[in-house]
């Protein structure tokens, strides 16, 4: 039973029932040791830049003075967590990271799939390429550049877009300060940046549909959407759900940039986030344990999102796989 | 499978654990013990597009001068503190270290772990270390412990460049007051100082730069008014600047300008990176900022007129409050320090040598050499001013390494170095102006006494709770709460751990006098 | 495709389809497009004007300033350099690696891919990393922007999640005939995945060109700065007579239209390296097939 394993796995073979223990388990061993070889060099990998790292995240319960380095920091144990749930920041913090994190995953998951699918229907390749590589293009942008375009669009009074908005609703906007158009705000700049790009593991596994399934649908009568929704959608499936697992492991991850480039005094209490809240306290403030701390915590919740959406699919799965 | 994955995963976070100290003991003095010390090491930022070359002719000459190589480790000034945070935690510190913030607490624990030298006692045993002003010592130490000698900064800065044209315009003088500065705004506002016939400008330009005691508009307006720098002594006892009338008074005022239409309606999201369009486009009037904002704007509007550039930029200082007196806004006068670490120089005997090299080029012919460069090559000397000489394309890498290193000069025995004498004349006369309103302003300076303490409270909850302070001015001068409001807003800052802060302050305040 | 008739539908589909598709790609590329003209635009020009597609005057100036000194260049080729070699290595290691934690009757795979997931979600930090770095002697060194991010945990997974929807029969086939496990791996898998490692070398390769947190900690000599170094120092503004903090310092704003340079000149190489890649994307059919 794997994490992401999409299908059940299906059982293996066992030798006789006298081979002993050692015997199957050396035999088994020789008889996979090119798979083991070549997981080698990724095994170091991780051993070495994600484990041996990892006794960082003791540091969230120590006083962690650069410095002195780890073993001369002194243990302060559930301090910095007391800290943090005990904040009169907390709350409003963690509400306003699951609210972005829910909007991210209703909105933002989908539409890199939708575009996909969009994409795939087109049937002039030229014209498909072109409108790839267009899409693909605010990837490259900066948060910093997206940042003050936006300004630049929705500025007070002036801005192309609040101006629009005014003539057509007769009231003025001010896009840029009110709390209520904070998220709307983060999630369209998001969704700008992050679409086009999103849509190249789907077209990757849309690559290998075969062709024939199509030519075969039509001359059952299907049409386009029926197509789309018998043929297109099963064949992206799996790399949906596996999507899906990784991304809510760092929906907390609401990014530091973005949202702080776009927080004001005036909307603050919407804004203010985990990643901009250790931006204040870990570098500006300069306390290393506290952010680590609320990193772990951050982590626990990605965890618990990971297993809980892998559990989800498992069940989805079984009752929708045939 | 939940069980099964903690046990295996322990197994390896076991494992990864048994190499803590393997990776936590990395560097500890990669440096050979030099005792002659013929080479430092430096770290500092860069500010500039490019660093300078290690061959170049500044660092050649400050090297020569100095008789000892530079290893210079610029780092990008926008992220000095990753880097920072980083060097100290691998152990391996550079000889020289900038520290832009002598209370950033990774600096100030390292140090009082013993990272670096305590200079407290050793700066007066050099003629060019010995401090100008006791003061600005104090406020670059930490709680009386000098670890680094300040890096020197004009210690008035603060001043009104306004649109001279505009006032042409309209007959008006460069205001004296902050009621002359209420009318000047409703002038340029209300009058159309460029005479298009159209009502396209205000008068004030306030940027989003919303924070307490860092020299910011909003400050120096609140200071003005009477209000203390950042903290002041009220009965004996320190109080923050936001508890006091004049606090209140200032932002009433400012309120009432916002609320006249005298300032950009976008000030709470107005980045201060683009302060200077809307005054060079023509839509707003005043700038309360530095002085040398007013030179940079000059130097703009000498691209688009080449002719009479001139008319287009005046200057005024600080302007006097209500209460008829004048209060001015000062800087805290240094820009960090420059730390000496115990891993690069680790004997007294290398300290002193190191501690003469820093006396050598904090004397005249050092921080000439350090800021103007070369004289004859570099730059001539016009009445006491420094003529840059830029003829060729080496001239200009060199002009921009001079601006990379005058960030190391030190100079915290006093200027005495050459003003650099800008092109046109009125550049000139502008930053004569400047000069002399400098000189005036800081007979009247409001200093911040809490400057010299070291508060772990604030060092660990400062930032974040001034954000409470910061966020409700702005929504108060918006309009969006009331004054009643506004004043919650600060019980909730003492709430919230400010209290804890005003205790930390004023012990340390009763245990230095 | 030959197609006999097409349904008026299906065809008001098309027209629908595209439109909107155009329509996003306008939306996308308009932004860029402004950054582009302003680059060429002169500075009073970009102060004045909030929105532009074609400047008023075209000037070169801004490209002039940026490569009248070496460093550009310099930080170009050095960024060129590490991410072709960062990519073949990245991809290299993440394939192998998935490959056998595709296999299901791996004994072990399990607690390896746990062991992936839980790196998804839990890190070091910033300093433990650095330490790490440090002691294999990689500061200063090209590799520590190539090693410590050699394999992401979230590119394996799905890679392997790839490698698992290989038809069984098609490497049975390659067994029979007696491949090992390796030159099944490379004669049969690697050819047949060919849109996933085009897709996958273009992650990492456009993840090594905008690193910028790796340079900075690791990269001291700045005569080796990488091009996002570059692109940092001159297009984040600091207003240089605020540190300076001198009477006589010159506030200088940083040019409006060298940062658009900057930001055309670092974007397009690694834009271009894409229709480079578009080719192999419609290829190597079997993958995703069949099973679905």
């Amino acid at each position: 039973m794997s994490v992401i394993a999409p299908q059940k796995s299906t059982p293996v073979s066992r030798p006789s029932a006298d081979a002993t223990h050692t015997v199957r388990l050396r035999t088994r061993l020789m008889r996979y040791r090119w798979l083991y070889l070549m997981l080698l060099p990724g095994l170091v990998y991780f051993a070495v830049f994600k484990y041996a790292p990892m006794y960082g995240v003791t540091l969230a319960f120590k006083d962690y003075v650069p410095f002195l380095g780890w073993n001369e920091s002194p243990w302060v144990g559930t301090e910095h967590f007391e800290r943090l749930f005990t904040s009169p920041d907390f709350p409003r913090i963690l509400g306003n990271t699951l609210f972005l994190a829910f909007l991210h995953i209703v909105i933002v998951f989908p539409a890199p799939i939708v575009v996909a699918l969009m994409l795939n229907e087109v049937r002039r390749s030229i014209l498909k390429r072109m409108i790839q590589t267009t899409i693909y293009i605010p990837h490259f942008l900066s948060w910093t550049i997206v940042a003050s375009l936006t300004y630049l669009l929705f500025a007070l009074g002036d801005g192309p877009v609040t101006v629009l908005a005014e003539n057509l609703f007769g009231s003025s906007f001010a896009f840029l300060t009110d709390p209520e158009w904070f998220r709307p705000l983060i999630i369209f700049q998001t969704l700008w940046k992050t679409t086009g790009w999103g849509t190249i593991i789907y077209l990757a596994a849309l690559a290998g549909v075969d062709a024939s399934l199509y030519e075969a649908a039509r001359i059952d009568g299907a049409n386009r959407f029926q197509q789309m929704w018998h043929i297109t959608l099963p064949a992206i499936r799996s790399t949906i759900v596996i999507m899906l697992i990784l991304t809510s492991s760092n929906l907390m991850d609401t990014g530091f940039e973005q949202i702080y480039l776009m927080t004001n005094s005036l909307n603050r209490d919407v804004a203010e986030v985990f990643d901009t809240y250790v931006y204040f306290t870990g570098i500006a403030q300069g306390q290393y344990s506290y952010s680590t701390a609320i990193g772990l915590f951050k982590g626990v919740v990605g965890l618990i999102l990971v297993f809980g959406t892998n559990w989800l699919a498992k069940r989805f799965k079984q009752s929708t796989l045939f | 499978m939940t069980r099964t994955y903690i046990r295996r995963t322990g197994v390896v976070a076991a494992l990864a654990a048994s190499l803590v100290p393997l990776a936590a003991c990395g560097g500890g003095g990669s440096n050979a013990i030099d005792e002659e010390v013929s080479s430092l090491t430096v770290m500092a930022p860069l500010l500039a597009g490019q660093a300078p070359a290690e061959d170049g002719q500044v660092q050649t000459a400050i090297e020569d001068f100095a008789g000892v190589e530079l290893d210079i480790e610029w780092v990008p000034g926008a992220n000095y503190p990753e880097r920072l945070t980083t060097t100290l935690a691998s152990g391996d510190i550079p000889a020289l270290v900038v520290v832009e913030n002598s209370k950033y607490p990774a600096f100030v624990q390292a140090a009082e772990a013993g990272a670096f030298w305590d200079l407290t006692d050793k700066l007066d045993d050099h003629p060019n270390l010995t401090p100008e002003s006791e003061e600005v010592l104090r406020a670059s130490a930490v709680n009386g412990t000098a670890y680094g000698v300040y890096l020197w900064r004009d210690p008035m800065r603060t001043a009104v460049t306004l649109r001279q044209d505009w006032l042409d315009n309209l007959g008006l003088e460069v205001p004296g007051t902050t009621e002359d500065l209420h009318e000047v705004a409703r002038a340029f506002t209300e009058q159309d100082p460029d005479g298009n016939g159209q009502d396209d400008t205000y008068g004030l330009i306030l940027p989003n730069w919303n924070r307490l005691g860092a020299g910011t508009p909003y400050d120096a307006i609140e200071t003005w008014f009477g209000a203390p720098n950042g903290w002041g002594e009220v009965d004996g006892e320190l109080v923050p600047s936001f508890t006091t009338d004049e606090f209140f008074e200032a932002n009433r005022f400012l309120r009432g300008m916002v609320e006249e239409g005298l300032v950009n309606p976008d000030f709470a999201t107005f980045d201060g990176a683009n302060w200077n369009d809307p005054f060079t486009n023509g839509e707003g009037g005043i700038i309360i900022d530095t002085g040398s904002r007013a030179k940079g704007l000059l130097d703009l509007f000498r691209q688009s007129d080449p002719e009479d550039y001139g008319d287009y930029v005046t200057v005024t200082g600080n302007l006097t409050g209500p209460d008829g007196e004048l209060h001015a806004l000062p800087t805290p006068g240094h820009g960090g320090v420059l730390a000496i670490s115990k891993t690069a120089v680790p004997t007294e005997e290398m300290l002193d040598r190191v501690l003469s090299i820093l006396d050598d080029l904090s004397s005249q012919e050092g921080q000439t050499l350090m800021i103007n460069g070369v004289e004859g090559t570099h730059f001539n000397e016009v009445d006491d001013y420094a003529e840059p000489i830029v003829e060729s394309e080496a001239d200009e890498v060199a002009q921009a390494d001079l601006s990379s290193f005058g960030l190391l000069e030190t100079a915290s025995n006093g200027k005495l170095y050459h003003t650099k004498r800008p092109a046109g004349r009125p550049e000139q006369e502008l930053v004569a102006t400047l000069e002399r309103l400098a000189a005036d302003d800081l007979e009247q300076a409001v200093r911040n006494p809490a400057l010299a303490y070291y508060s772990e409270v604030q060092a660990e909850r400062g930032s974040q709770l001034e954000l409470i302070i910061t966020d409700a001015r702005a929504k108060y001068l918006s309009g969006l709460i009331s004054e009643d409001e506004l004043r919650a807003e600060i019980d909730r800052w003492f709430a919230e751990g400010g209290q804890q802060i005003v205790d930390d302050i004023n012990e340390l305040h009763s245990q230095a006098s | 495709m030959a197609v006999k008739k097409t349904t008026a539908a299906s065809r008001a589909f098309d027209v629908l389809n595209v439109g909107a598709l155009i329509g996003l790609a306008v939306v996308t590329v308009l932004p860029f497009l402004y950054v582009l003209a302003g680059s060429f635009a002169t500075e009073t020009e970009i102060d004045a004007r909030p929105f532009f597609l074609w400047p008023r005057e075209v000037v070169t100036d801004a490209y002039d300033f940026i490569f009248s000194t070496d460093a550009f260049v310099r930080s170009l080729v050095i960024t060129i350099g590490v991410t072709a070699v960062g990519t073949v290595i990245q991809v290299m290691l993440t394939f192998t690696m998935a490959y056998p934690l595709a296999q299901k009757r791996l004994p072990g795979r399990r607690v390896v891919i746990n062991l992936v997931v839980f790196t998804l979600v839990f890190g070091g930090g910033m300093i433990p990393t650095f330490l790490v770095v440090q002691s294999l002697g990689l500061l200063d060194s090209y590799w520590a922007l190539i090693l410590p991010m050699a394999i992401n945990p979230f590119y394996l997974i799905i890679v392997k999640n790839f490698f698992q929807e290989l038809p069984e029969e098609l490497l049975e086939a390659a067994r029979i005939d007696g491949c090992s496990e390796i030159g099944t791996f490379f004669r049969i898998v690697l050819p047949l995945s060919r849109p996933i490692v085009a897709t996958f070398s273009l992650f990492y390769a456009v993840a090594i060109w905008n690193d910028y947190m790796s340079a900075l900690l690791y990269i001291r000599d700045t005569s080796k700065w990488t091009l996002q170094m570059f692109v940092q120092q001159v297009t984040v503004s600091t207003d240089m007579s605020n540190t300076l903090g001198r009477i006589d310092a010159n506030f200088v704003p940083p040019e409006q239209g060298v940062r658009f340079a900057t930001i055309v000149l670092a974007t397009l190489p690694i834009m271009l390296f894409y229709p480079f890649l578009q080719k192999h994307f419609a290829k190597g059919i079997l993958i995703g097939s069949v099973k679905g």
